[in-house]
């Protein structure tokens, strides 16, 4: 392993975002290439301390050849946080939208129990809250619905309360649709 | 004659991925090669040339491997991709396009006197 090459190498690395995983393999085909320059040098009949020297030479300004590595390392690490951060505002936006459908699904599930325990008597609403209810639900869109929901108000009109008929028939009404 | 290296940064990754083109080749190799057919005038600086593959490589223009050779130095040899093949037809393009302006403004007196 000669001095010269490793000083040179730690050089271009030492400053530079090079990652650790990375480090040894930069090293390893720099070395390689130093070595097999100053291999052609000796076979020119070079004196080893000579070839390395030129070997060195050859490889160019190391401020130059610094300059590149560590521009190449930062964009490499500015590429990294980009991915990095994408996958964490992916990761947030995902994990948010699960806990409102989340929620959605609860808020659904509980107001269907409450439906139903209106439909089978368990729970007591007035005749006006069950309109509210299918109002809300868009089940004015159901022509049936409709139907029901305008005899009940001709009824409250007429009499000022709903008769057991319509009553039955909007429960009846609910339970199909529901 | 030496070529100005400012002239040749920009070409260099032209140069490699034609290289690489033709057959795997490791840096040292690259550099020889380019010194034999451009006839000794390309001599990159030999420094250089790893930011530039690395930044190939990191562009998926290019992938490398490890291998061992009769010297029993482990060598890193660079193959071009697919997507590599179509960035070097682009670069060869655009160098053709460019080559053939400097061409024109450089023999202005005999296309208009």
């Amino acid at each position: 392993m000669n001095k010269l090459f490793e000083e040179y190498i730690e050089e271009i690395l030492k400053e530079s975002d090079c990652p650790k995983r990375k480090r040894g393999e930069v090293a390893e085909e720099l070395r390689g290439h130093l070595e097999e320059i100053q291999e052609e040098y000796l076979l020119w009949g070079y004196e080893e301390t000579r070839a390395a020297e030129s070997t060195l030479a050859d490889m160019g300004a190391i401020e130059e050849i610094k300059e590149e590595f560590a521009e190449l390392f930062r964009f490499q690490r500015r590429k990294r946080w980009k991915y990095i951060a994408k996958g964490t505002t992916a990761a947030c936006l995902l994990s948010g939208l699960s806990a409102v459908m989340l929620y959605c699904t609860e808020i659904s599930r509980q107001h269907q129990e409450f439906c139903k325990g209106v439909v089978e008597g368990r729970v007591m609403i007035s005749s006006e809250q069950f309109t509210n209810e299918l109002y809300q639900r868009d089940y004015w869109k159901n022509d049936k619905v409709r139907d029901v929901i305008r005899a009940y108000n001709e009824e409250k009109s007429k009499y000022g309360f709903m008769s057991m008929v319509v009553t039955e028939h909007v429960y009846i009404t609910a339970r199909e649709t529901w | 004659m030496k070529i100005n290296s400012e002239l040749m940064k920009g070409s260099t990754p032209l140069l490699l991925m034609k290289l690489l083109s033709r057959r795997d080749m490791y840096g040292y190799e690259m550099i020889k090669t380019l010194e034999i057919l451009s006839k000794d005038t390309f001599h990159l600086k030999q420094g250089s040339l790893y930011p530039i593959l690395h930044s190939l490589e990191e562009d998926g223009y290019v992938t490398s491997y490890w291998e061992e050779t009769e010297s029993d130095r482990k060598k890193k040899y660079y193959h071009i991709t697919a997507k590599g093949k179509e960035r070097f037809d682009c670069l060869i393009a655009e160098w053709e396009t460019y080559s053939k302006s400097i061409g024109l403004v450089l023999d202005w007196e005999n296309a208009y006197e």
